[in-house]
């Protein structure tokens, strides 16, 4: 159970960490104010 | 087979006429209105289908008042119209929506846009205004003489948007063509040596509309474009505003001496005002008490003060409401997941108490958007831009930098864009970097938060609200210090501008669009809080609660053993946790850097929530929240995120045990967030919109401001307390 305890956690963390890699990262289409929402449809400033 | 691209028809006009109304209404987006100038600086693009069925790109441009381009979004909308953007097609026809209160002027740039060939349709918009007043215009006989069709329209209600799809449609076929005038030999010259000298010598690509905008603007977009180098073009043009001046024409008054001269006799019989005209409107007999130089001010102040204080008043039982729920929601997950002791920490310690902390404050931020919009609705925002001018005008502020800066109460970021109506750029610089000490709505949680622990409790929701009232305009007082002595710093670029506003008439406001208002702001706060909110908040209680070695346990019950030796389980599961706490990696950075913020009265777990919320200022909501529940310090009398702080002691040091939190500690906080530039997203776009040197130069003088003034909060709190 502890096993699947640090598991669970490990998933829920990655997650986390990989979607604010992918809110925040540079955008190929220039989309993206900086506001941090993910798919921001504005432009680029 | 090849498929043709959609047509494409653009909206351009003078500011603040109802364009962006005008392209919700006929593309069914819901793109930001607002009834003051500069709403829209960047073109936005949807779908309109018209009734033959038939789909077109409709493009709304930004407002301007002419084809000279002075500032970014005037260049926008010439860039467009040229066929020089590089993201959109040059459009195919071009509808110019008209105010037909001020017909003659805005039929200048429709004039103007003519010369760039483009098929025209005119859209006589407010015309329900015009009814009102008594203004009584001809369309028809107007469409007769300016040979392209004008349709009446009401935006905000629909109404002529049917009789406007269908004049488009048939123009899409026939391309009406708006007259022109006949210009004097001089001016034909010129532009005939231009023509020879850049087209025809030099290959460059000018259409006829061009060709004059390089004649009669001293400064222009198009000029910028040439291919031939600077010192040459600017010797051809000077050549050419000399032929003009030679002709007879001063080059700078030559157009619109001309272009007026030629309207003027084909708008003469068509605009009657009726006798009622003359009376002055209810509109002008409001604004001579709320633009009065004393009591507009106190009208403003005690209508702002009334805003603040309703939000403490109205949200109460709502917030109590979203409390027991997130109090709920946390037992139900704690019970599931008590196999799996670290995940149910992660759930409900973190998801849920740090997100949860943040949602409570949703009825609060509701209740003051909703005053917002409805000011915005009934026109009397752009009354307060207008005061707000008169205020600051000894600041060296251009006056087009209140319009900004009124945005920047909602966020930084569409105030920055914004400054792009600013052609000075120097004014733009300064109203950049002022524009992060307008109070957003990140900052309101954290006030919303202290003021609701240390100041309504003692001191009552009038107070509460006054404070409230307070932070939001501490920015706005050292703005204007700062204003000035960038203004007195930084070099002198071209010479300033007054402030030109068109003041809304007011109105009954539509609940339909304050709704939609309050859907969008509620929605988007619960968004960010479902997604980036909650991931960084995941992140932060992974910094809070690791590493756990469980040698810490041992030790810290044999010395709870030796120190008190009858000590009870909850005590000896409390102390555990705090120790846990104080070892994690965030623990040890936030006691690292509490000797920085103890001159303010942070103790180590504050900074830690200052430090987290560099990135987005609400994370220290969530961040304290982790904070307090994994130290063990939330328990069944302190459910709540402010009780839990009111509650809150030194741990060690020469105030153990005396309260962290008090009212110096709780104001100084605030002040430092009011300051402070804890945006990721504003920085990034300031570089964008300046340079990387400005962001960085403007993140840390605003840092240290903020610092220093919490500091100054915190040492006059305590020596008057």
């Amino acid at each position: 159970m502890e096993f699947l305890d640090r598991i669970l956690v490990f998933l829920v963390l990655g997650g986390a960490m990989v979607f604010l890699y992918r809110v925040f990262r540079r955008k190929k289409d220039k989309r993206g104010c900086g506001c941090g929402t993910d798919k921001c449809p504005t432009r680029k400033p | 087979m090849s498929t043709q691209p959609p047509l494409s028809v653009a909206l351009i006009g003078n500011p603040n006429t109802g364009k962006t109304s005008l392209f919700n209404m006929l593309t069914g987006l819901h793109q930001h209105v607002g009834n003051y100038a500069g709403v829209t600086v960047e073109k936005k693009t949807g779908t309109w289908t018209l009734p033959d069925g038939g789909q077109v790109n409709l493009i709304d441009l930004p407002g301007t008042y002419n084809l000279n381009a002075a500032s970014l979004d005037e260049r926008v909308a010439v860039d467009v119209l040229a066929g020089h953007s590089s993201d959109a097609a040059p459009p195919d026809l071009v509808i110019v929506v008209v105010d037909v209160e001020n017909l003659r002027r805005n039929l200048y740039l429709a004039s103007q846009a003519s010369e760039l060939g483009v098929p025209m349709v005119i859209a006589l918009n407010c015309w329900d205004v015009a009814e009102r007043k008594g203004l009584q215009i001809d369309s028809k006989l107007l469409e007769q003489r300016l040979g392209v069709p004008v349709v009446p329209t009401v935006a905000r209600t629909r109404r002529g948007t049917g009789a406007l799809a269908e004049a488009v449609t048939r123009a899409l076929e026939t391309r009406p063509m708006l007259v022109r005038p006949r210009w004097p030999e001089a001016v034909t010259d010129s532009i005939a040596d231009l023509r020879r000298e850049l087209v025809e010598t030099r290959d460059e690509t000018l259409r006829e509309g061009e060709l004059q905008r390089l004649l009669f603007d001293r400064r222009s977009a198009v000029a910028e474009r040439l291919k031939t180098p600077a010192a040459e073009r600017d010797a051809l043009l000077r050549a050419a505003r000399e032929k003009l001046h030679l002709g007879g024409y001063q080059p700078d008054a030559a157009e619109s001496l001309l272009r007026y001269r030629f309207l003027n006799p084909l708008l003469n019989d068509i605009l009657e005002r009726q006798a009622a005209m003359k009376k002055r409107s209810t509109s002008e007999s409001i604004d001579q008490l709320l633009l009065h130089r004393v009591w507009g001010l106190l009208v403003f102040v005690g209508m702002m003060y009334v805003v603040f204080q309703s939000v403490y008043t109205w949200a109460g039982p709502l917030m109590d409401i979203i409390e027991r729920g997130v109090g709920w929601l946390g037992g139900i997950a704690g019970g599931a997941l008590t196999a799996t002791p670290i995940l149910q920490s992660l759930v409900v310690d973190g998801v849920i108490g740090g997100v949860g902390a943040f949602l409570v404050f949703l009825p609060q931020i509701l209740v003051l958007f909703f005053f917002i919009a409805l000011l915005e609705e009934t026109g009397y925002m752009a009354r307060a831009a207008f005061l707000m001018d008169k205020l600051f005008s000894w600041s060296g502020l251009n006056g087009k930098s209140f319009v900004p800066l009124l945005s920047s109460f909602a966020c930084a970021i569409p105030g920055i864009l914004a400054t792009r109506t600013i052609s000075d750029p120097k004014a733009r610089c300064i109203t950049i970097l002022i524009a992060p000490l307008m109070s957003c709505s990140a900052r309101l949680p954290v006030y919303l938060l202290l003021i609701g622990a240390f100041i309504e409790p003692e001191y009552g929701a009038a107070v509460a609200g006054l404070t409230l009232f307070a932070m939001h305009f501490i920015g706005v007082l050292l703005a204007g210090p700062l204003a000035w002595l960038l203004h007195r710093t930084l070099p002198r670029s071209v010479a300033s501008q007054p402030f030109v506003m068109e003041l809304p008439h007011y109105r009954v406001p539509q609940l339909g669009r304050i709704g939609h208002r309050l859907y969008e702001s509620g929605s988007e706060f619960i968004v960010r809080a479902g997604t980036v909110i909650c991931a960084m908040t995941i992140v932060i209680w992974a910094l809070l609660y690791f590493p756990r070695p469980p040698e810490l346990a041992e030790t810290v019950q044999a010395t709870a053993q030796v120190e008190s030796p009858g000590i009870s389980e909850a005590e000896l599961e409390h102390r555990l946790n705090a120790a846990y706490l104080k070892q994690s990696y965030m623990g040890r950075f936030g006691n690292a850097v509490q000797p920085v913020f103890a001159p303010a009265g942070y103790d180590w777990k504050i900074t830690v929530g200052v430090l987290a919320s560099f990135p987005a200022r609400e994370i220290i909501i969530s961040t304290l929240g982790i904070t307090y529940a994994l130290g063990g310090e939330i328990d069944e009398d302190s459910d709540d995120l402010r009780s839990t702080l009111a509650k809150a002691r030194w741990e060690s040091g020469p105030r153990a045990g005396t309260p962290v939190f008090n009212l110096p500690v709780a104001l100084s906080i605030m002040v430092f967030f009011a300051l402070c530039m804890q945006c990721g997203a504003t920085v990034a776009v300031i570089a964008k919109e300046l340079h990387w040197g400005w962001a960085i130069g403007s993140f840390a003088g605003l840092t240290a401001l903020a610092w220093v003034a919490a500091v100054l909060t915190y040492q006059i709190g305590m020596w008057l307390a």
